[in-house]
C-alpha cells in the first residue's frame, strides 16, 4: 500500500503528535510519503532526517508523478479542504481518507464530503463520533481508529518518594481547554508541599487568569518548554480539569502521562472511561471533592502512589499494543 | 478615602495586600436602609469605603448617580459591577442595603479563599432531602439540569442569596459574561430568574472548591436571616439558628454581617433617627 500523509508531524498538539507516532507505527509496513502544506517544511532539520531514518519519504505533491495509486490521508489538516489539497490528491488518482481529530468540522469539510470527494472518514472515539456524526449526512464508510502512542517515547520513571508532590497538566494552549477557575482549582486541592507544573502555557492563558497570583509553587512552561516525556515524568499526578465548553475527543496527553507513570485525575465524560480503569490506573472524578480526596490520598500514601503509577504504565502499554493498532490502521486505510 | 489596605499577617499575605471597597445600588427606601447599614459598619470599626449608586445622598457613603435603570429581576447589579470596577480597588464587595454589621468582619477577602470571586452558597438543590420543590418558580431538578447543561460539573448544585458577594476587578467582565450567558439560557427555556441563579452559576464556575464557599462552612462572616429570627428589630450580635431554605436542616451561625431581610422596618426607623431629609444626587 502507498500512503500519502498530507501534513507534517510535530511533538506539540494532539493531532500532529498522532501523525508522528502513526508514521512510526506504519513505517516498514506501507510505503509512506509525507507531503507538507508548506514546501519549506522539507528543510526541517529535525523532522526530515528523522522521517528518512524511519524510511518515510517527503515530497511536494507537485514533484510527484501525475498519476499516483494509494491513499491520501488528511489528519486535522486545516488546509486539506480549504486549499483544495484534497481535490489535487484525488485528481492524481488517490483515494481520500479524512480524520478530523477534533470535535468540530473543519472549514469546507462537510461540503467536500457531500460532494463525494472523500472515500473514508475516520473517528478517533465514540465520543467524537456522536458529535461529528457523519452518518447523519453521508454514506461514506467510517472507521474508529483510536490513537496510537509509541510507549518507548514515554519511558516510565520511578518518582522520588522523599519530597513533596508535583501535579500538573499538558495540553494545547487553548484557553477553552482550561476551566474558568483553573489555578484556584489546583490550589484548592489543598495538598501539602505541592508544586504545580503546566506546559504549553501562553499569553492568552496569562490573560485569562490575570486575576490570579501564581506564586513560587507554580511553573508555567511555554509549548515544548521541556521535552514532553521529561515534563510528564516530572509529574506525580496529571490533574486535568477541562473547560466547560470543551470535550476531549480522546485524551492523548493523559495516556502519554500514564505511560511515564503519572497518575491521571480526569473529569467524567469525554473519552476517559475508555482509557482509565477508575481506581486502578487513575481516577475519574465527578466532583471537586473527588479530585481533592483522591489527590490528598495519593499525596499522603507513597506506596499507593507507586502502585498506581506502575498500573498506569501497564494500562498505557495495554492501550498501545503496536500490532493491534497497526491492524486497525491497515484495515482503515484499505479503501 | 483612599483604598484600604488590610494589614494582616499570617497565612493569607496575598489577601492582606489587596484593596477592597463595599458597594451597592440603592434608591428610595433602600438608600435609607443603606445609611443604617453603613452606620452599623462604622460603629463596629469597619473603615473601608462604601460606594453606592443611588438617587440621593447617603451619610457615610461615596455616592454615584445611578441614573435610570431597569429594576426587573435585579440584573442591574451586573451592570453596576462593571461601573464599580472603574474604581481603584482590587476587590469589590457587593452588599445589599438591608445588611447590618454586628461585628467587624475583618478582612472579608479571606472568604474568597484564593478564588477571584466569593458567592455565598446556601442549599444543595441536588439533595434528595430537599423539601421545597422549586427555587424562584423553577423546579429544583430543572435548576440542576440547567446548571449542568451550562457546565457545572459537581454532584452538588447550590443556590445563593445575592445579598453579599465579592468579585476581583480582573475577573469582573468574565463574571458578568458567565452570569448573563446562564441567565439568557434559562430565560430561553422559560425560567427568567432574578440575579441569584446567574450569581450562583458564575460562583460555581469560578470558585475552585464551591463547598468552601458555603454559608454553613463560613458561619461567622455573613448569613441571610430569611426566616426572620430578627424580624422587625435589628440584629444583636448573638448566635442564631440558620434554617436551610431547601431541606430545612438547621445550624448555628453568628455572622458579623446579618442580611436582615425581615428587618427592613427597623432599619428604616434607625435611618430616620439619624438622617436629615435627603438631598437629590445631581447627575
Amino acid at each position: 500500500m502507498n500512503l500519502y500523509l498530507f501534513g507534517w508531524p510535530s511533538w506539540y498538539g494532539g493531532a500532529d503528535t498522532k501523525a508522528a507516532h502513526l508514521l512510526q507505527l506504519l513505517a516498514g509496513h506501507v510505503d509512506i510519503t509525507v507531503i507538507p502544506n508548506d514546501a519549506t517544511s522539507l528543510g526541517d532539520p529535525d523532522w526530515t532526517p528523522l522521517l528518512a531514518k524511519w524510511g518515510v519519504q517527503c515530497a511536494t505533491l507537485e514533484s510527484l508523478p501525475e498519476q499516483l495509486s494509494g491513499v491520501a490521508l488528511g489528519m486535522c489538516n486545516d488546509l486539506f479542504f480549504a486549499n483544495r489539497i484534497c481535490s489535487a490528491a484525488r485528481h492524481r488518482g488517490l483515494k481520500i481518507v479524512w480524520s478530523s481529530e477534533m470535535m468540530w468540522h473543519h472549514a469546507e469539510e462537510i461540503d467536500f464530503i457531500k460532494a463525494g470527494e472523500v472515500d473514508r472518514l475516520l473517528y478517533v472515539s465514540e465520543v467524537q463520533k456522536r458529535t461529528l456524526n457523519y452518518e447523519s449526512f453521508c454514506n461514506v464508510p467510517t472507521r474508529i481508529t483510536g490513537n496510537y502512542i509509541c510507549p518507548n517515547e514515554f519511558p516510565f520513571v520511578e518518582r522520588p518518594q522523599d519530597k513533596g508532590i508535583t501535579i500538573g497538566r499538558l495540553s494545547r494552549a487553548d484557553p477553552e481547554k482550561y476551566p474558568e477557575d483553573f489555578p484556584v482549582f489546583y490550589e484548592a486541592l489543598d495538598l501539602p508541599d505541592v508544586r504545580f507544573r503546566v506546559m504549553a502555557w501562553s499569553d492568552q492563558l496569562t490573560e485569562k487568569y490575570r486575576w490570579h497570583r501564581f506564586d513560587r509553587r507554580w511553573t508555567l512552561l511555554p509549548p515544548v518548554g521541556e521535552p514532553t516525556a521529561a515534563f510528564l515524568q516530572s509529574l506525580d499526578l496529571f490533574v486535568y480539569p477541562l473547560g466547560h465548553q470543551f470535550t476531549e475527543s480522546w485524551g492523548r496527553s493523559t495516556v502519554e502521562a500514564m505511560l511515564t507513570g503519572a497518575i491521571p485525575l480526569v473529569p467524567e465524560g469525554h473519552h476517559f472511561e475508555s482509557l482509565i480503569v477508575n481506581g486502578e490506573s487513575g481516577f475519574i472524578c465527578g466532583d471537586f471533592l473527588e479530585y481533592q480526596s483522591r489527590a490528598q490520598q495519593l499525596a499522603r500514601d507513597p506506596i499507593l502512589r507507586r502502585q498506581m503509577s506502575i498500573a498506569c504504565r501497564r494500562r498505557g502499554e495495554l492501550l498501545n499494543d503496536a500490532d493491534t493498532h497497526r491492524t486497525i490502521w491497515l484495515e482503515a486505510l484499505d479503501v | 478615602m483612599t483604598p484600604t489596605r488590610i494589614e494582616q499577617s499570617g497565612w493569607r499575605r496575598w489577601m492582606s495586600e489587596q484593596t477592597f471597597c463595599y458597594w451597592s445600588v440603592a434608591d428610595g427606601d433602600y438608600a435609607r436602609m443603606m445609611s443604617t447599614c453603613i452606620m452599623s459598619a462604622r460603629r463596629v470599626g469597619v473603615s473601608e469605603d462604601f460606594h453606592v449608586w443611588t438617587d440621593t445622598s447617603i451619610p457615610g457613603a461615596i455616592c454615584h448617580p445611578a441614573g435610570k435603570y431597569e429594576h426587573k429581576n435585579y440584573l442591574f447589579k451586573f451592570d453596576f459591577l462593571l461601573k464599580a470596577i472603574e474604581l481603584p480597588y482590587d476587590y469589590f464587595v457587593f452588599i445589599d442595603a438591608d445588611n447590618f454589621f454586628v461585628r467587624n468582619p475583618g478582612n472579608v477577602l479571606l472568604q474568597t479563599r484564593g478564588a477571584p470571586v466569593h458567592v455565598a452558597l446556601e442549599s444543595d438543590c441536588a439533595r434528595p432531602s430537599n423539601i421545597r420543590p422549586d427555587w424562584w418558580g423553577c423546579p429544583l431538578a430543572e435548576y440542576v439540569r440547567l446548571m449542568r447543561a451550562c457546565g457545572v460539573r459537581g454532584r452538588s448544585i447550590f443556590n445563593t442569596n445575592a445579598g453579599f458577594w465579592i468579585v476581583h476587578r480582573n475577573v469582573a467582565r468574565r463574571f458578568v459574561e458567565l452570569a448573563l450567558e446562564f441567565w439568557t439560557h434559562c430565560n430561553e427555556q422559560g425560567f427568567p430568574f432574578t440575579e441569584e441563579a446567574p450569581l450562583a452559576y458564575a460562583g460555581h464556575m469560578l470558585m475552585g472548591n464551591p463547598y468552601a464557599h458555603l454559608v454553613e462552612q463560613n458561619p461567622d462572616v455573613w448569613a441571610s436571616d430569611w426566616i426572620g429570627v430578627f424580624a422587625d428589630r435589628l440584629p444583636d450580635g448573638n448566635p442564631w439558628e440558620f434554617v436551610d431554605y431547601m431541606d430545612e436542616h438547621r445550624f448555628v451561625v453568628n455572622p458579623a454581617i446579618v442580611h436582615c431581610m425581615r428587618s427592613k422596618g427597623a432599619m428604616l426607623d434607625d435611618a430616620s433617627r439619624m438622617m436629615k431629609p435627603s438631598q437629590p444626587l445631581e447627575s
